[in-house]
């Protein structure tokens, strides 16, 4: 009898911090960019500016976004961009998302015994 | 303490499908090389008359000055587009491969004639700049861009196995031409001011 692999176990690779939707979104849009700015990634992602300031706060911690804060004229500006620490962990999100899918798909492909 | 991560498959490919959708939004936001085409598109059509004149001294002037001025334009016109649309790509890649489209073509240009090889000087500042807008289009992700660098990369190349007299005007307005037709097209992926 041809017993599946279980499918829990790529879910070991994903990062409590990096796993959450907003993070993952703010990640996504910095990896593709030098730069975003604050309104930006509001925007973009659709999000309050509490939220989104929380969740910088938390991916700033962890090293995996460096922000700046600038002025253009009386105007104050925030610049966000992801580190290489940043990018390494959604890379390895997005390849433990696509392992689980994958097996998933596998699973279903796999000729009956 | 965060709890630890879980997802099921499901969630996995929503979560997946989030993140390209993402991902070609800020692409889409970002792209801003039609600019770049109907400029030097519009420089390229400018010079063509200068191909037609005396041994080839004109034409290189012309792209003495045009160059570097179009060059500023185009870096002034990214700063203010990012600075407004607040994001900006990574530069490094487009400014590298600039420069040596620059040296490359002032290179063959010069260089071939200084040596007296005609055709080096005439076919290799247009093969220069199809080779570096295959970078280009690898660059900005673009089938468009890629097709239209290969065709005229080809055409160069078929003018060159012609041995095809005075080839500069051709070249030159073909060149222009593709590049102010492709800008256009492509003018329309640039995001609306916010």
């Amino acid at each position: 009898m041809h017993a599946d692999p279980p499918l829990t176990s790529p879910v070991a690779g994903l990062d409590n911090t990096v796993h959450h939707r907003v993070r993952l979104g703010i990640l996504t849009v910095l990896s593709e960019a030098d730069r975003a700015d604050f309104g930006y990634l509001r925007t973009t992602l659709e999000l309050t500016d509490g939220n989104l300031s929380s969740n910088l706060a938390t991916l700033e911690q962890a090293g995996f976004v460096e922000i700046e804060k600038t002025y253009e004229g009386r105007r104050p500006r925030t610049w966000v961009r992801a580190t290489a620490a940043g990018r390494s962990a959604l890379a390895a999100e997005v390849a433990v998302l696509e392992a689980i899918v994958s097996r998933v798909n596998g699973a279903g492909k796999r000729p009956a015994p | 303490m965060h709890p630890s991560p879980t997802t099921t498959p499901d969630d996995a490919a929503t979560t997946l499908a989030g993140i390209r959708a993402t991902r070609e939004k800020t692409r889409s936001d970002l792209c801003s090389y039609w600019f770049a085409l109907v400029l030097f598109g519009t420089l390229t059509l400018l010079s063509t008359p200068f191909y037609s004149m005396g041994d080839g001294t004109e034409v290189g002037l012309f792209w003495l000055v045009a160059a570097p001025l179009g060059m500023a334009v185009m870096a002034r016109y990214h700063h203010n587009r990012d600075e407004e649309i607040g994001v900006r790509p990574a530069p490094r890649a487009y400014v590298i491969t600039s420069v040596a489209l620059i040296a490359a073509c002032f290179a063959t240009g010069f260089g071939g004639g200084l040596a007296d090889q005609p055709d080096v000087s005439s076919f290799g500042p247009p093969l220069a700049i199809a080779v570096a807008y295959v970078v280009f289009a690898r660059l900005d992700r673009s089938a468009l861009l890629a097709v239209m660098a290969c065709v005229l990369g080809g055409l160069t190349i078929a003018l060159a196995v012609a041995d095809a007299s005075n080839p500069g005007p051709i070249l030159a307005a073909t060149y222009g031409a593709s590049f102010l037709i492709t800008g256009l097209m492509v003018r329309r992926c640039t995001p609306t001011r916010r």
